[in-house]
């Protein structure tokens, strides 16, 4: 475990950080696939999560999320590097990148990086106003454009390939290109 | 990118590449992200940046099937038996190796 790692939560539901952090334990508990059994382990992850309630759209609400991020550099001695993670349905996209500009989120000493994933736009257009919007508040290479299933059948498949074929047997690796 | 990463930097840290299992896809980008530009290895293992992980929609059920697994198995599985290597040729392209 990093000993500076904060990760803050937002969403809309009105969650405590307790709660929040049950949340995330119960999230492990049914969807790891790998869990220690050392309870300290996960109290000392869990440990790392805050949360708070936002309404995206609303650009004062940013200025309570600004100050928690702040609040848990300073009591874990965190630089500020802020890694935003939008887990969100894609009409957000914008107005979430413009705020965290706007709010002053985005200007922090440390790096910035920008998560979106995929559909960027449902169309041409779309897709190259997205990355204009986008490109106000990030740099091109502080975004990230994530697609999960990218290669997921070609991934699935190594295992049979690696079966049928006695060549790739003396070591188990594959190579992934993305 | 735009900090040259050293070959050395790239060889697998973690020599026992057998126990490599195709992970999870979410921990691969996740693992990417967080290791994109600073790579460093320390006592066998590699070490995460300090940051904030500011995440919109931490109720989403995205977050929930895939994302707090993936941090969980980044930061206590993939930290010490760095099964995901990234290596680099040229500008362009980027390969992750399970």
């Amino acid at each position: 475990m990093p000993q500076s790692f904060s990760v803050i939560g937002v969403s809309k539901r009105e969650l405590s950080d307790v709660e929040f952090q049950a949340y995330v334990e119960n999230s492990l508990r049914t969807f790891s696939r790998r869990l220690t059994n050392d309870r300290s382990k996960m109290e000392e992850f869990l440990h790392a999560f805050r949360y708070t309630s936002l309404d995206v759209t609303n650009a004062q609400g940013y200025k309570k999320l600004l100050e928690m991020v702040q609040r848990r550099e300073k009591e874990l001695n965190i630089p500020e590097n802020r890694m935003f993670y939008l887990s969100v349905a894609p009409e957000f996209f914008e107005v979430i990148a413009a705020n965290i500009k706007e709010s002053g989120l985005g200007s922090a000493k440390g790096w910035k990086r920008l998560i979106i994933e995929k559909t960027f736009g449902h169309d041409v257009k779309s897709a190259q106003d997205l990355n204009k919007k986008l490109s106000q508040a990030f740099e091109e290479d502080e975004i990230y454009r994530v697609d999960h299933y990218l290669g997921k059948p070609m991934v699935q498949n190594l295992e049979a390939i690696k079966f049928a074929n006695s060549v790739f047997h003396f070591k188990q690796s594959g190579t992934i290109s993305i | 990118m735009n900090e040259k990463i050293q070959e050395q930097d790239l060889l697998p840290v973690h020599k026992n590449t057998n126990s490599c299992n195709v992970v999870n896809l979410v921990t691969s980008a996740l693992s990417a992200l967080f290791f994109l530009k600073n790579v460093s290895k320390r006592q066998g293992g590699i070490t995460l940046d300090s940051m904030t992980f500011v995440l919109f929609g931490a109720t989403g059920d995205l977050a929930k099937r895939k994302i707090f697994p993936a941090l969980y198995n980044l930061i206590y599985f993939l930290t010490k038996n760095a099964s995901v290597v990234f290596r680099y040729w040229g500008e362009q392209k980027r390969i992750i190796r399970c």
